[in-house]
């Protein structure tokens, strides 16, 4: 056991009423490359293809990717805890904003909950509209102080507009206050999930840097990477005896038979086999478990088990390639 | 835990303190320090509630509506002689919704529950349809029909949205919980569907707002008597109930708050001049806007006669009266805002607000006549208990 537990990084997407934020949530549910809990406040503008979608109850959808969304709809605090108390932790909880709230007044749950880091506050800006909304007499106050304490703007449907728009608009937002950093945005363009690395702001007045620990030390990762192909049936065996302390499992794999790969996912107990178009004939498969996770060779011999006998030929009468080792870069998974 | 009335302040002990790990260090919004520099117990705003939240295991404001809490609440209205009660702002889910059919049903339940919709937790259309579900169960104890819509905070807690010159402490403007430009698409599409609304306005620019809104809904689709009605609606001035009344808008105006907030209206947040037009229910009598009075209970407590002696007298808790010149009641006005125009408020009137063949025979019993009494003493006459469609109920005692 460790002293401490993880922290989970929570990042904060504010802005006001057509800003973009539910298309950057969309855009980052659809290529979350690790496990998102992401908090909206509206289920009807989430868009999400139906072949991405695992699970919806009602209050939660749940993605074949591994990542969930929640409506705030039932209570923001209930639904946040009910986020804290799952038992596989997330890797990062991603929390929308209302259109007229300010989003620093939710970020601030994740500097005095302990189980909590605050990773970034981000704050769209509808390009479109933003100078004339920042002089708004009803609402000029509301959208100015969105941006106060916000570590990156989104300036966002650029393409909605002429370059001498987008640079009055940049221009109305960076002269809110110093240093403020502006990407600009659209639809097309969503960014990534940034990785903030706040220093700047502490929860503590006395300006102490937080004992954060890191994500990645309190996890074990386990790749195994095979040429060939599973058995399905041998699959569903050997992924039912891995050890409980696998957390997760994540990648792309063939069945013997299947024309294409297949992205398998893991979480807990439950898995799903998605047909996914990818180059990667292989088996490269990624897991995340606690630190007391067993010996990867050990995990590795409960997946041989479940190799199909390699086949001569593939089912284009061709040779099968030689496995190609696919080199992966620290903390990436493998798998879109 | 101790819960502030407003549900928006509590105060937690020592312990909860050190176990939520708040201290002398922590920086966040919301928790309030002492003189000595550690934390007073006073908690506001959501991270610091959700840190606490997390310390006890629980968040004690949820919970589930029990029969038992719902039973219990009609035996208070007993007590203080109402025998109609709204429940304005509820999301309705269902278990609310069983336990308001169970409690309704009984012949012993003592009053008529009128619940609101609030429209933060449906969109408009998920609204309409669930109201046409539920109006569909409605009984002589249980109206459902109506909807809520809350524009901005509260003028104590400085989140009501104010005009210039703004809060007389110089506190920035409050918070839109509705965004301007929003509000007109709502405000029309319940309009469009003829559901009734009541929408919170605390501040004169959210109230502002909120007519504007129903101005631009009565041009696109003109309605006749759809009583819409502004709730508190505590800073309007007479221009603003003008429009009220030609746009056939109704007004709920928070009497208690004279009392109740009076003085740190007039030192704190609208100063001298502005505090004496506050819940300007003399202006709603001239101008000839249907109003009504409220306790907002339980933010002040539930009390119809307090609520109507707080509109004869205009007498803060410091007793320092405000504006009794021009927006004083008189007692028959008074009993009138919290039995006939309050049901006209509800469009409840053709049943309820009055003694009258064909209405239901709802009474207060009290034990002394209000035109008897000392206008001061209204608020100390004792009630008997209530009569509910024709049944008989003694309050009961402590």
């Amino acid at each position: 056991m460790t002293d401490k537990p993880p922290t989970i990084p929570v990042t904060v997407v504010g802005g006001f009423l057509g800003a973009g934020k539910t298309t950057y949530l969309n855009h980052l549910l659809r290529t979350g490359r690790s496990r998102f809990a992401v908090l909206v406040n509206d289920f009807g503008a989430v868009n999400i293809d139906a072949g991405l979608i695992a699970r919806h109850d009602g209050a939660t959808m749940t993605l074949t990717n591994g990542c969930v969304c929640c409506s705030i709809g039932g209570g923001f605090l209930e639904t946040l805890g009910r986020i804290l108390d799952e038992k596989i932790p997330f890797d990062h909880i991603i929390i929308e904003a209302s259109g007229v709230g300010d989003p620093w007044r939710i970020a601030e749950i994740a500097l005095v909950e302990p189980s909590l880091h605050l990773n970034a506050v981000i704050v769209l800006a509808d390009a479109t509209r933003i100078a004339a909304l920042l002089a708004d007499p009803h609402v000029g106050d509301t959208v100015r102080n969105q941006f106060e304490r916000c570590d990156l703007v989104l300036l966002n449907k650029t393409d909605l507009v002429d370059a001498h728009a987008t640079r009055a608009a940049s221009a109305a937002v960076a002269a809110l206050r110093e240093g403020m950093k502006i990407v600009e945005t659209s639809e097309q363009t969503m960014p990534d999930l940034p990785q903030a690395n706040r220093k700047t702001t502490s929860p503590f007045r006395a300006d102490a840097v937080p004992d954060v620990a890191d994500h990645e030390q309190q996890f074990k990762r386990w790749q195994y990477q095979r040429g060939g192909s599973f058995d399905r049936v041998r699959l569903e065996t050997a992924l039912r005896a891995l050890p409980p302390q696998l957390l997760r499992l994540k990648g792309a794999c063939t069945l013997a038979g299947d024309t294409g790969p297949s992205l398998l996912q893991m979480v807990g107990r439950d898995w799903s086999l998605t047909p996914v178009e990818a180059p990667e004939r292989d088996i490269l498969l990624v897991g995340v478990g606690t630190d007391d996770l067993p010996d990867p060779a050990e995990l590795d011999r409960i997946l041989d088990r479940a190799l199909a006998a390699p086949p001569a030929f593939d089912h284009h009468g061709g040779l099968q390639p030689p496995a190609i080792s696919i080199p992966l870069r620290e903390g990436q998974i493998p798998c879109r | 835990m101790v819960v502030h009335a407003s549900f928006h302040i509590s105060n937690v002990n020592t312990l909860v303190l050190k176990r939520a790990e708040l201290d002398r260090t922590t920086n966040i919004s919301g928790v309030v320090f002492g003189t000595d520099g550690e934390p007073s117990g006073e908690i506001q705003g959501i991270a610091a509630r959700f840190r606490v939240f997390r310390v006890l295991g629980s968040n004690p404001l949820s919970g589930n509506l029990t029969l038992e809490d719902v039973n219990r609440y009609a035996s208070s209205a007993c007590v203080q002689g109402v025998t109609t009660i709204t429940d304005l702002h509820n999301d309705l889910a269902d278990q609310t919704v069983e336990v308001y059919r169970a409690a309704s049903r009984r012949d012993a339940f003592s009053v008529r529950l009128v619940p609101a919709l609030a429209s933060v937790s449906h969109t408009p259309e998920q609204a309409v349809a669930k109201l046409a579900v539920l109006k569909a169960t409605n009984n002589d104890k249980l109206h459902y029909g109506i909807v809520k819509l809350v524009v901005d905070g509260s003028i104590q807690g400085f989140t009501a949205r104010l005009r210039w010159p703004g809060y007389y402490n110089g506190a920035p403007n409050g918070l839109w919980y509705i965004a301007p430009e929003e509000l007109p698409v709502i405000v029309e599409a319940y309009h469009r569907a003829g559901i009734q609304l009541h929408i919170h306005t605390n501040g004169d620019e959210a109230t502002e707002v909120a007519i504007d809104a129903v101005e631009a809904a009565q041009i696109a689709a003109p309605r006749p008597d759809h009583r819409h009605t502004l709730q508190h609606c505590q800073m309007a001035d007479a221009a603003q109930f003008r429009r009220m009344k030609s746009l056939g808008l109704c007004v709920n105006l928070f009497a208690n708050h004279v009392y109740y907030w009076g003085d740190s209206h007039y030192d704190l947040t609208m100063g001298p001049e502005r505090a004496h037009r506050l819940d300007a229910t003399g202006t709603a009598q001239r101008i000839g806007v249907p109003y009504a009075i409220h306790s907002d209970a339980p933010v002040t407590p539930l009390s119809p006669l307090f609520t109507a002696w707080c509109a004869v007298n205009r007498i803060s808790s410091g007793g320092r009266e405000l504006g009794k010149a021009t927006e004083a009641l008189t007692v028959q006005q008074a009993l009138a805002a919290i039995t006939i125009s309050a049901a006209y408020t509800l469009k409840m009137d053709h049943l309820v607000g009055s003694i009258e063949t064909g209405k239901y025979a709802d009474f207060a019993v009290l034990e002394e006549d209000p035109f008897d009494v000392a206008p001061e003493a209204i608020k100390d006459i004792a009630v008997w208990g209530t009569v509910v469609g024709g049944r008989v109920r003694e309050a009961p005692r402590a």
